[in-house]
């Protein structure tokens, strides 16, 4: 082109036709592409995106949709769509979504103590609860705000706003060969000695290889979870009280730091335990060679399944995990309760819609039916329906375990996602046995204190 | 020139600039502008949720990084550590196996395309894989370890996963440097060759005087692009475990780790810009020297 253009005896009306040409080809380009914008089909029902972490959640997420668009879809012209992106770098993506003020999806799941942190970009739901033709089952019958634990509220709510619906539990259980320990363990110091009969390094006779597994992954939240559970039960805070200081460095945190440093020191669990997240802690158990292990409570479902788990289905037990004896015999246990909760997308042009779709999902059929796809939701009803108890034995358990009572969930604030980053990190560097249980909780400590410092906490 | 060839010329250098104003729009857009955004981030204090309300904190975020805790510096040399022992692993397994296959005329083709087979493959899939193939109780490595008597290789272990990690890449990108030598190989003049054998040169002193002076070039390109990538390398440190062990500066927590790190789980957006910001310097100081050395 430039060749031809340079020419010598190329003529002004040869300039005019090749750039008319240029400009008649975009102009023409240019109006398709408007059109192609502008142009709407026009429409007869909203289309809301929920997105979901792929997983038992998200599964279950998908076919309580699924049974929304062929109940509902038409009577009430929404029609969901759920969208399940993996695990592994989930938030990094909700995280994009967000800052780029992307109106989709309508709804997305985070955890709960994600609360703070991704407050600016969900939108307040207070209002909307006052609705009656939004909060209410696409027949009419209203709903009952009450039916939703106060707790799992309070873990949603942000400055008097509540983000975010809780819908399902996230709990840290023990999960035990009962065939090699016939109870519950009780405490932490008895899991270590249970742990050692049972690792063959030690006791040659021992049925498996290791006494006891945790999850110990170095950007793993369920590494930071699991430990505060032992954490609290020693009588630990995430603060000193009445103030926002970090109060890690206590003896509380010690005691802690000692038995997740014994597991480890003395080999009881396996060597790259600190690679590991529930997946691989899961997989031990199905291999048979774990006798113990803290993990996620949806787990054990896989545990239990002949198909899956061929080699131990019939042989594993759950209970809420070990506690510290206190003076008058009584055991303190103080599990891990954290919540998939859903909330929807301030930049969303279908919030109306989407709060109709979560209102259903967790108050009204859509809870029931996630309930019996296996979920454990936020909403109290299940707990307390006896039909629900003598029928889903995962409700039973949760009631069994006291979960809810004894359950403890994270202060919400919103640098708790990186409090808990600093936890997971220096966990993982204790199992790792880089540091002592001793520089474990000062680093815990300067870590945590510099990021409150940093936010204006204190 | 006449005032007809003048006026042409003024409308073809005119045209010549406005053609290529597209291409320059989106390098723009797509390359200088988030660079400046990430010199600007570094001097703020910003997270996910005060992204769009930034606090200037002047040169705290460089001051963190380089000198208390010095996170940067450890990480570099890491990274560094990677990058001298995969590059020169691959430039000499890769060198090998081209002069190996290069005399095997007629099953070349064939060899080529399987010994590039590791390339084709994902990183962040062969990191998954890694996982898998080194667990301590379901894996096949530690299996096999254990089958000869052998304490297997672990993951939580700095030598070793320092090692499993360069292993891995070493697997998967000596394919590169091989096919980069592989096609200077062939495109080297027979009649050289020809000649030395005739003068009595062995195979030693041919390769040592003529083929390697040839290939000069070839390998220093092979370097350079190996090098580049090596220094970014991601995923499969960060699949197989996450950067550990230790952290947040494991023991193959490379600097591309350390960034993203930074970033997401401690949100310190800010932190993570300046890291680039004096990657950025370091390696434009580095580079110029690395051509200069190869000859480049």
């Amino acid at each position: 082109m430039v060749a031809y253009l340079s020419q010598e005896k190329v003529s002004r009306r040869g300039y005019i036709k090749y750039v008319g040409g240029i400009v008649v080809v975009a102009v023409v380009a240019g109006a398709a592409y408007y059109g192609w914008q502008t142009y709407q089909a026009p429409k007869k029902e909203v289309e809301i995106e929920q997105q979901w972490i792929s997983g038992p959640e998200g599964d279950n997420a998908d076919k309580t949709a699924k049974l929304w668009n062929e109940k509902y879809a038409e009577k009430t012209g929404i029609r969901v769509k759920t969208t399940a992106l993996a695990f592994e770098g989930y938030f990094d993506k909700v995280s994009a979504q967000t800052v780029s003020d992307n109106p989709k999806p309508d709804l997305f799941e985070i955890w709960s103590y994600n609360t703070g942190q991704y407050a600016p970009y969900m939108e307040p739901m207070n209002e909307y609860f006052k609705d009656t033709k939004l909060f209410s089952s696409p027949d009419g019958e209203p709903y009952n705000f009450n039916d939703m634990d106060p707790a799992c509220i309070e873990a949603g709510t942000y400055k008097g706003k509540i983000y975010n619906l809780w819908d399902s539990n996230i709990h840290i259980v023990q999960m035990y060969r009962k065939d090699i320990i016939p109870t519950p363990v009780e405490t932490w110091e008895e899991m270590l000695d249970l742990a050692r009969q049972n690792t063959r390094s030690l006791n040659p006779n021992s049925k498996t290889k290791y006494g006891m597994c945790i999850p110990g992954r170095a950007d793993y939240g369920y590494t930071w979870k699991a430990f505060c559970g032992c954490y609290w039960s020693y009588g630990g805070q995430y603060f000193k009280p009445g103030t926002f200081e970090p109060d890690f460095n206590s003896e509380a945190g010690l005691k802690a730091a000692r038995i997740w440093y014994a597991a480890a020191k003395e080999n009881l669990i396996p060597p790259d335990v600190p690679s590991w997240g529930f997946l691989e802690v899961m997989a031990a158990q199905q291999s048979g060679e774990v006798a113990f292990a803290l993990n996620w409570q949806p787990v054990f479902v896989t545990l239990m399944d002949q198909k899956q788990s061929p080699i131990v289905y019939d042989k594993m037990a759950m209970d809420s995990p070990p506690g510290v004896k206190q003076p008058d015999g009584s055991i303190k246990r103080a599990p891990y309760r954290g919540g998939n909760v859903v909330g929807i997308n301030i930049r969303s042009e279908n919030k109306n819609e989407a709060f109709k779709y979560l209102a259903w999902h967790m108050f009204g059929e859509g809870m029931w039916n996630a309930v019996a796809l296996g979920g454990n939701p936020g909403n109290l009803r299940p707990y307390l329906d006896p039909e629900a108890l003598s029928k889903y034995p995962w409700i039973a358990d949760q009631v069994r375990m006291q979960l809810h009572k004894n359950g403890r969930a994270e202060p919400a604030y919103p640098e708790l996602p990186v409090i808990q980053a600093v936890g997971f990190r220096n966990v993982h560097s204790l199992l790792t046995l880089q540091v002592t249980p001793e520089e474990f909780v000062e680093n815990l400590q300067k870590e945590a204190t510099d990021v409150l410092k940093k936010a204006g906490y204190f | 020139m006449t005032s007809a060839r003048k006026r042409r010329l003024s409308i073809y250098l005119k045209l010549k600039y406005l053609l290529v104003l597209p291409v320059i729009a989106v390098l723009l857009i797509f390359s200088l502008y988030p660079f400046l955004s990430q010199i600007y981030l570094s001097f703020y204090s910003v997270s996910i949720r005060t992204y769009w309300e930034p606090t200037f904190v002047g040169f705290d975020n460089y001051m963190s990084q380089l000198v208390n805790p010095g996170y940067f510096w450890r990480s570099l040399g890491i990274t560094i550590l990677f990058v001298v022992i995969v590059v020169l692993s691959e430039l000499l397994l890769g060198l090998g196996l081209a002069l190996l296959i290069h005399p095997l005329s007629r099953v070349t083709k064939i060899i080529t395309s399987l010994v590039v087979m590791p390339m084709f493959v994902a990183p962040v899939f062969v990191g998954a894989l890694g996982r898998l193939a080194f667990h301590s109780i379901v894996g096949i490595v530690p299996y096999y370890f254990n089958f000869i008597g052998i304490s297997p290789p672990s993951l939580t272990r700095f030598f070793d996963a320092f090692a499993i990690v360069c292993a891995l890449d070493i697997w998967q990108w000596t394919p590169f440097i091989f096919l980069i030598v592989h096609a200077g190989l062939m495109s080297l003049p027979q009649e050289i060759t020809d000649a030395a054998k005739v003068d009595g040169a062995g195979g030693w002193n041919q390769f040592r005087h003529i083929t390697l002076p040839l290939l000069r070039t070839v390998l220093g390109v092979a370097i350079i692009f190996r090098t580049m990538d090596a220094f970014r390398t991601f995923d499969i440190p960060y699949v197989l475990n996450q950067g550990g062990p230790g952290s947040p500066v494991g023991g193959t927590t490379t600097i591309s780790i350390l960034i993203y790190t930074m970033m997401l789980h401690y949100q310190k957006i800010g932190d993570a810009s300046a890291i680039v910001v004096v990657l950025l310097i370091f390696l434009n100081l580095m580079i110029p020297r690395i051509t200069k050395y190869l000859g480049i």
